[in-house]
């Protein structure tokens, strides 16, 4: 019997369904085709629901999910159907907060796409193989962020050849869109 | 609720689509990732690329085995770097990456220098790294680190190492254990997730030793100031011990129980919860000790967070099944529930209601609940029919509005999953509860009317045949099943003709009306419509007469098949066409005990309308055609039934010998399956020598031996006895194989010219009553029981004795009968005092045999049960009360 409070998944989603960032941590879901289905079956179920101020919570096959919305981001966590509600939904709120944290408050997709360094490092924070590692938002953000602290710097601490590979990239993103 | 969708819309345009990985390709990134060889590296284009590569997998991507390497070798070129925030890109990257065994020697230096770097954030990181990629050789160099690192001073560190601990005892647990000491010195930790981590570590390090388990739980148990997950798990560990400690509950307090109380009025709402949960789960719980588990969750229903009133209200859904009484407290707040914005919540209140209700509630309930149906998923549909099913069968005297419910529910729309749920519960509640039958019919009546669901329309029609004419005014049906003769596919009009005869054979007022309305199908275009006519027409003397209709035509229009389909299905398969007609007779009565992972399927619902779920294909099909093939047994008349194989023999002896037990009228043939496992050896001339001096009745009448047993490839050998016929002869034989045993050269496999005559004793073998009786299901056994009546019933009462629990005794007297279990009535409910099991069977001579047992536990440990019996034959009723009394 396991008796370790254990995570199934972590999902971070669009107001779409679409990836943004995803874990998973057990073998329910083999392959790709069965994560998506996983995923699309998830926020189906939950895309009418009102996960705004409280997470809110569900369950099917033998799953349960609890979940919180921002913006355009759905955030989840799955969990076994014994799993005790309350762990999970633990680490939901410190998964999204401290991705509100990195995201200084701008949380949307865009912004999330942007810094998807920092939402995946994030995720590793969180979790590691199913255990639960951390669930206080600060103290997670503060393991993403303390060494992030440069890549925040205004331009002009930049080297010349870094601000130049950045105006390149902007460039081609322009150019791409 | 929803956000706002005409917003999204206008966005679309300008920016919603815009994502920095927009037109991203794997290939291009992988050239990208060239810029890890390069010389001067740039931390913060590395770690662009390495983000795109994470979301490219992220994504589902997938890397073939050469691109992975690529990208690996590439990769560890980065550990140069001394950037902090590429450093832990690189990290995550080798982790997703999950290298091969001897990749993981290109940056296994590295990351033991990061290990014992002076940066905490290395140190964690790359002992995570480490332990996810290496294999056992590596981590016997690494293991003096890692003690090292369990009681680092940095929690993240000491958390890390934890938990690759927690990991890694999956694979390298020799390893892993010779860290308890470390370990424990953690579990003291001021930081509360280090706390955790060791705990969990620790008890799985112990979790085989019991004694040790229970020392950890009994000194922790005293502390406290924990962090809330560590504490969840002591709660889980001490439910565990007190599980596994149940043997000595029956005298006063049980042990732990006052830490779990306590735990109730811990400040972390998840370590309250923990502890309401594991009191309502404890085994044998009485209600003074659920009490202020039911009080804290009864708080959290009013809770403002949906995932507190959740789980209190799964909880006491739980304990509803049990204990409803424990649960009527809540019942206000419960209701209030019906209107939770979630659904999952609601209709988890509404079902737990419905188990806790009385009688006087009910009404009020259904109010609530028919405005609550019309807003959930077909889903929490079902959940809540069936949940109104038994409320139903609890109170038939409700009958009424609980079945007005259903009709209205059925008129709506709603799925074919749905609509079965809803028929199955109305036929059940009209099967047994006799009031509301006519008022039930008309329902299905009315829902056939339009009904898109041929199998439903099918199933209810037959349903309609069978009790429609015993109802007080049968002409009332007829016109809802002559119109769907008009209306319907040919399926369904198939299915109301044959109703139709039903009426015609049962209710002769009917018959002039019936014909005509039968003679009106015969110019139908279906030909099964016109043919099922025209046979109805003939067999109910359709010539215009109108005479009593006979008992063999009655047979045939309302018999059952007593013949499990597959076992039909498989014999009509075997039937070569030939002079001699297929005889139903001959078709094998046996249902195959399923595997029990089948039969814990989670549809465990009481069978309604649905056919029984059909069988594997039965081996008696095969038994039969070897024994007929056999010109010594081929007059022994049709095989009764044959056993399950019986082993004679140890396993891994020279010889290995099972018996099957073949039971016919007047004689029982033992097939000996016999495999000879030596290679050196050929045996010829195999028989058994049977001594029978034990079984007074059996007389040896013929054997037939097995000419050659060489190894490896089974044969077999047979003995026959005759014994009075249809008497359930009961008797203990002796047996000793005899043969004569020649060398075989390994080396070319030839035998020898001579032989040596030997012998071989195997086990005793017995033929008990279990023996004459066939495991026949009945598809109902309550009408069954009725229409067999009371005429041949034996009751008694018998005390078992001390037993295990009420599931083992259950389950040896099912053994002892061997008989089946009707109704899925075999599976003892977790601490449950008493019990009804209902079997059934046929007895040699084709008698039905029906059985009640009631199982009480009385006082701790000793179980009595009250055996009725009901069979078309008073020595059969007693026969099966001497097995009991004798087993």
């Amino acid at each position: 019997m396991e008796l370790c409070p254990s995570i199934k998944n972590i999902l971070l989603l669009d107001s779409e369904g679409k990836r943004v960032a995803v874990k998973y941590y057990s073998d329910d879901w083999p392959t790709n085709s069965a994560k998506e289905a996983f995923e699309r079956a998830v926020f189906t179920k939950t895309q009418k629901t009102n996960a705004r101020t409280e997470a809110e919570i569900t369950m099917f096959d033998n799953y349960i999910v609890v979940y919180k919305f921002v913006q355009d981001l759905h955030f989840f966590v799955t969990g076994g159907e014994d799993e005790n509600e309350i762990i999970l939904s633990t680490v939901l709120q410190g998964f999204f907060d401290a991705v509100g944290l990195l995201l200084r408050g701008n949380e949307d997709k865009n912004e999330a796409l942007e810094n998807l360094d920092l939402i995946l490092l994030c995720l590793d924070e969180v979790v590691d193989g199913g255990v639960i590692l951390e669930t206080d938002a600060n103290v997670i953000a503060g393991k993403v962020d303390s060494h992030n602290m440069d890549a925040g710097a205004p331009l002009s601490e930049q080297t010349i050849t870094q601000a130049l590979a950045t105006a390149r990239e902007h460039l081609t993103r322009s150019l791409l869109q | 609720m929803a956000q706002p969708l005409v917003k999204k819309d206008d966005d679309r345009d300008e920016e919603a689509d815009y994502s920095p990985f927009l037109g991203i390709e794997k290939g291009a990134v992988l050239q990208e990732a060239r810029v890890f060889n390069d010389p001067q590296l740039d931390p913060r284009r590395c770690s662009q690329v390495i983000t795109k590569l994470l979301y490219l997998l992220n994504q589902g991507e997938s890397f073939t085995k050469v691109e992975a390497t690529e990208v690996f070798f590439a990769v560890t070129k980065l550990f140069q770097s001394k950037d902090i925030g590429l450093r832990r890109m690189v990290y995550v990257m080798i982790k997703e990456l999950s290298p091969s065994a001897d990749e993981v020697i290109i940056v296994t230096s590295s990351l033991m220098k990061d290990m014992t770097s002076k940066t905490d954030m290395y140190r964690a990181n790359a002992i995570r790294v480490l332990c996810r990629i290496t294999d056992g050789t590596l981590l016997t160099q690494i293991e003096r680190y890692l003690k090292q690192a369990i009681v680092d001073k940095n929690p993240v560190v000491a958390s890390a190492a934890l938990v690759s601990g927690i990991h890694l005892l999956q694979t390298n647990p020799e390893i892993v254990k010779r860290w308890s000491n470390e370990v424990q010195e953690a579990v003291q930790s001021r930081a509360a997730l280090v706390q955790f981590h060791a705990l969990a570590l620790l008890h799985q390090i112990r979790q085989n030793d019991r004694l040790a388990v229970n020392k950890l739980v009994s000194s922790l148990t005293r502390g406290s100031a924990r962090s809330p997950l560590a504490q969840c798990l002591l709660i889980r560990y001490t439910s565990q011990v007190i599980r596994e400690s149940a043997n000595n509950i029956q005298t006063g307090d049980r042990p732990f129980y006052d830490f779990l109380e306590g735990c109730l009025r811990h400040k972390a709402e998840m370590v309250i919860f923990e502890a309401a949960r594991a009191i309502t789960e404890l085994n044998g719980v009485t209600s003074r000790e659920l009490t202020p588990a039911i009080t804290v969750l009864q708080l959290f229903l009013s809770s403002s967070k949906p995932v507190l009133r959740f789980a209190a209200v799964r909880t006491l859904n739980k304990v509803a099944m049990t204990h409803p009484t424990a649960v009527t407290n809540c019942n206000i707040d419960m209701e209030s529930l019906i209107s939770d914005q979630n659904r999952s919540i609601a209709t988890l209140a509404i079902t737990t209601l419905l188990k806790t209700g009385n009688e006087s509630s009910v009404d009020r309930l259904m109010k609530q609940i028919t405005n609550f149906m019309s807003d959930i998923a077909d889903e929490f549909k079902i959940v809540v029919v069936e949940a109104i099913r038994s409320l139903c069968l609890k109170f038939p005297l409700k009958h009424r509005s609980l079945m007005n419910f259903l009709s209205n529910i059925l008129r709506e729309e709603g799925g074919f999953e749905y609509k079965k749920a809803i028929v199955d519960s109305i036929v059940i509640l009209i099967r047994d509860i006799p009031e509301a039958k006519e008022t039930g019919l008309l329902h299905l009546c009315e829902f056939i009317e339009d009904c898109e669901f041929t199998y439903l329309s099918t199933q209810i029609l037959h349903f309609l045949g069978i009790e429609g004419p015993k109802t007080s005014d049968p002409s009332k049906y007829i016109r809802y099943i002559y119109n769907r003769v008009h209306l319907e596919n040919a399926t369904v009009r198939a299915g109301a003709v044959s109703t139709l005869a039903k009426f015609g054979a049962m209710v002769d007022a009917l018959k002039p009306r019936i014909f005509v309305l039968l003679r009106r199908c015969l110019f139908d275009t279906d030909d099964e419509v016109r043919d099922r006519a025209t046979l109805y027409l003939n067999t109910l003397g359709g010539d215009g007469a109108v005479v009593e209709t006979g008992a063999d035509v009655k047979e045939f229009l309302f018999g059952s098949l007593d013949i499990p389909l597959v076992n039909l299905e498989n014999s009509l398969k075997n039937y070569e066409p030939s002079e001699k007609p297929f005889d139903i007779n001959y078709v094998p009565k046996e249902v195959k005990t399923q595997p029990l992972a089948e039969k814990k399927a989670p549809g465990k619902k009481p069978a309604g309308l649905g056919a029984p779920p059909p069988g594997p294909p039965s081996t008696v099909d095969a038994y039969e055609k070897l024994l007929s093939s056999i010109p010594e047994f081929a007059n022994f008349g049709k095989l009764f039934k044959s056993s399950a194989p019986v082993e004679l023999t140890e396993a891994e002896t020279e010889y290995a010998v099972n018996v099957v037990k073949h039971i016919f009228d007047g004689h029982v043939v033992f097939q000996y399956n016999c495999t000879n496992t030596i290679p050196e050896q050929l045996l010829e001339n195999v028989t058994v020598i049977v001594d029978a001096s034990e079984a007074e009745e059996f007389a040896e009448v013929a054997s037939k031996p097995l000419r050659s047993l060489p190894y490896d490839s089974p044969g077999q050998t047979f003995v026959a006895f005759e014994k009075p016929e249809g008497v359930p002869a009961v008797g203990k034989f002796s047996n000793m194989l005899r043969f004569i045993v020649k060398e075989v050269d390994p080396s070319t496999g030839e035998a020898e010219e001579d032989g040596v005559e030997d012998e071989y004793q195997l086990e005793d073998l017995e033929v008990i009553t279990a023996d004459y009786i066939l495991k026949v299901g009945v598809s109902n056994f309550r009408n069954a029981w009725e229409s067999m009546g009371a005429d041949f019933e034996r009751v008694d009462e018998y005390g078992l004795g001390p037993r295990d629990s009420l599931a083992e005794a259950v389950n040896a007297v099912i053994d002892l009968l061997g008989m089946h279990p009707c109704e899925g009535t075999e599976v003892v409910p977790p601490n449950s005092r008493s019990h009804t099991c209902l079997l059934s069977g046929v007895y040699i001579g084709n008698v039905k045999v029906l059985v009640r047992l009631q199982f009480g536990l009385d006082g701790p440990k000793d179980v009595a049960m009250k055996l009725a019996v009901r069979s078309e034959d008073e020595n059969v009723s007693d026969a099966i009360h001497e097995i009991v009394a004798s087993g």
